[in-house]
């Protein structure tokens, strides 16, 4: 499994270098490769992730590291649609980035396969968190393409116009994606919580900074459909959304902890009165 | 309506020659005041989660005795309760409004439009009906909900539960026939023994918010210079660590070591303070019989000492289970056993497993829920589901001409 692990990184770190090379040489003809290594990386990775499901007996989705895998590979996933309809190569370098990131990141953490506490002994914990990190990864992308936009459409800046509105766009049908399976995560994780715990929702941190991430995003569409908001501004939402991101899905298990604080260690047990 | 907008969207129309309601309506109505009200509320939400709230309040002041005036005015504002204080209810009381509103005025665009407008008009409004009844839901889970612990040991039969100290009565009996406690058999390391993979003393001063992380090594020692604080300390004070045990115990010869493993770590720390020296022995598992000494520094610092273990042997929970039999006078309606996450509802009230007692696995400990909200937020969810489905892929808006560049989007 370990092998496997590190053929999905070797792909992703090979990806990367190779669409680098591709941006500063402006040679068109090598977007294929690393676009190539990219799907073998998310192939490679949706197997790991697969093989790690059979050997543990549950959806790998439990932890900090296997959240982080997941997510790496949603960024490339995410991003391998879009280039369907948006052909923009420094996207795709980004995203790349952002996968390698997380990838290095989880190896920080043990890969172990531990046994669950009885709370996330649930079917819903796998839709839950595989939906929030679909949202997760929409959000990402929509980043991306929020920061090159803001690049691209810089007085002056040579690729404004064309490639800048095809960058606005992105961002709005990323963003759109992320929230609606950001909303179906949150949802998903309010009806496990009330089975398991009987309350849908208890203002646990990790639970209320999802809610000020949809809320940031809701603005975003209102502020975009209503007022048709387009451009900077919109860009700059759509980076604060995703700083809220960040800290809802990192920030929150270091610095607040709460119910989700087993995302991190083996937590709480809900063991009641006689917790041990 | 200009280019960038929603064609599903109402046309909101300018201000003069307004009636004062209909100026106050479409004020309600309008993106800018929604989008304040959320802005509003998720700053709420921020300081919700950064400040102690509800029982952190009482474990904040354990550690941060000198907080008491700060965290007093901090109640005053509401900030030590935020999602059940007054601003912010009234907060969420005006985005229902908004919402109410902007429903109606979705509901009048559907009727005007047709086709992929008014699927998209349809599921906008339905996203803002599902909002609606999530909050209705959650008013009628305040107001007519109950929620409680109902302890049992095997054998026993009761027919009421503790909400906050109140006992509530049940129209029906619960017993509890057997509890079951499963653990983990297989754990592949379970040779190795438990180790501490981290480490670190923390000094505070609660009175001044300072804070200073320290190794936790036999013979580390730091020069701690204090802030003038309530207590007048002003430094410096000498800090020592002076002996760590792992598993800590008193017996005939006074302190000792009772095994190699991390089953109650402890440290001893020597300050020296305006002549003062104390030692006070710090426990990772146990803070709260960390030793305050009266004098010296220990009046005016807060130690911890905080540790992470990792004990591959230690048996780990699987599941644990109470069958449990409903009883309508002497005649058994419902037998079930429970689970997390397998609940037993009847007759409005739910029955989670919640807790068990390590010390006596005869002993289960049931959460009661009545939530009559639940079908009414879960219905909120479902619309949720679909209005977005709807607004977003279903009914997605007709792509625009050339988009408008920023400067001009305000207009409204």
């Amino acid at each position: 499994m370990t092998l496997l692990f590190n053929l999905v990184f070797v792909a992703y770190l090979a990806a990367l270098v190779v669409s680098v090379v591709s941006l500063c040489t402006r040679r068109r003809a090598v977007e294929l490769p690393a676009l190539g290594l990219l799907v073998a990386g998310a192939v490679l990775q949706a197997a790991y992730m697969a093989v790690r499901w059979h050997a543990a007996g549950r959806a790998p989705f439990s932890n900090m590291f296997e959240s982080l895998v997941l997510f790496s590979w949603a960024i490339v996933a995410v991003y391998l649609v879009v280039r369907v309809r948006i052909k923009l190569p420094v996207v795709g370098a980004a995203a790349t980035l952002l996968a390698v990131l997380a990838l290095a990141y989880a190896s920080a953490f043990g890969s172990d396969i531990k046994p669950l506490m009885p709370a996330l002994q649930s079917n819903w914990l796998s839709v839950h968190v595989f939906t929030c990190f679909l949202g997760y990864a929409g959000f990402a992308v929509s980043f991306i393409g929020a920061i090159a936009y803001l690049v691209a459409s810089r007085e002056g800046s040579q690729s404004r116009s064309e490639t800048a509105d095809a960058l606005d766009v992105m961002v709005e049908k990323t963003i759109a994606f992320g929230f609606l399976f950001l909303t179906v995560g949150i949802i998903t994780g309010a009806v496990w919580a009330n089975s398991a715990w009987g309350s849908y929702w208890t203002w646990d941190p990790k639970e209320t900074w999802s809610l000020i991430t949809w809320f940031i995003y809701a603005v975003y569409l209102h502020c975009r459909f209503m007022r048709g908001w387009r451009g900077r501004r919109a860009a700059w939402i759509a980076v604060a959304g995703f700083a809220s991101v960040l800290f809802t899905y990192v920030g929150v298990n270091f610095l607040l902890p709460g119910l989700h604080s087993y995302a991190l260690l083996a937590g709480p047990s809900h063991a009641g009165p006689w917790a041990a | 309506m200009t280019d960038g907008r929603d064609p599903a969207s109402p046309v909101q129309t300018g201000r003069s020659g307004k009636a004062p309601l209909g100026r106050l309506i479409a004020l309600l109505a309008s993106v800018s005041f929604a989008s304040s009200v959320v802005a509003a509320l998720a700053v709420a939400c921020v300081i919700g989660t950064l400040l102690p709230q509800g029982e952190e309040v009482a474990r904040y002041l354990r550690k941060n005795p000198g907080g008491m005036a700060r965290m007093e005015r901090l109640d005053f504002l509401g900030l030590t309760h935020v999602f059940s204080c007054w601003w912010f209810l009234a907060l969420l009381g005006l985005l229902a409004l908004s919402l109410t509103i902007c429903t109606f005025r979705r509901g009048r665009a559907a009727l005007k439009s047709k086709g992929r407008a008014r699927g998209r008009a349809i599921g906008s409004m339905l996203t803002h009906i599902s909002l609606l009844l999530v909050l209705a839901g959650g008013v009628m889970r305040g107001v007519f909900g109950e929620r409680g612990q109902m302890p049992l040991h095997e054998g026993d039969t009761k027919a009421e539960f503790v909400e906050d100290g109140t006992t509530v009565a049940l129209p029906f009996s619960i017993h509890l026939v057997k509890f079951e406690l499963e653990v983990h058999s297989e754990s592949p390391a379970v040779e190795r023994k438990a180790r501490i993979i981290d480490e670190r003393l923390l000094v505070k001063q609660p009175e001044t918010g300072r804070q200073w992380k320290l190794s936790s090594k036999v013979g580390t020692e730091k020069r701690l210079k204090l802030k003038g604080g309530a207590a007048g300390a002003t430094g410096p004070i000498e800090l020592r660590v002076v002996r760590k045990v792992a598993d800590f115990v008193v017996d005939t010869r006074g302190v000792a070591n009772r095994s190699d493993e991390p089953r109650n770590p402890a440290l001893l720390v020597e300050t020296v303070a305006g002549g003062v020296t104390n030692q006070q022995w710090l426990f990772a598992f146990h803070p709260d019989f960390n030793m305050h000494g009266a004098d010296g520094a220990a009046s005016v610092l807060d130690f911890r000492y905080e540790v992470k273990v990792d004990d591959p042997g230690k048996p780990q929970v699987k599941d644990y289970k109470s069958t449990l039999q409903v009883l309508d006078g002497t005649n058994v309606v419902v037998a079930k056993t429970i689970e997390v996450n397998a609940p037993l509802r009847y007759g409005g009230y739910t029955f989670y497993q919640s807790g068990f007692n390590p010390q006596d696995l005869k002993w289960t400990s049931l959460q009661v829920v009545r939530d009559p909200g639940v079908p009414v937020v879960y219905a909120g969810f479902l619309f949720m589901i679909i209005g977005l489905a709807a607004v977003f892929y279903l009914y997605p808006q007709a792509p625009p001409g050339r988009p408008r560049r920023s400067n001009t989007s305000e207009v409204e």
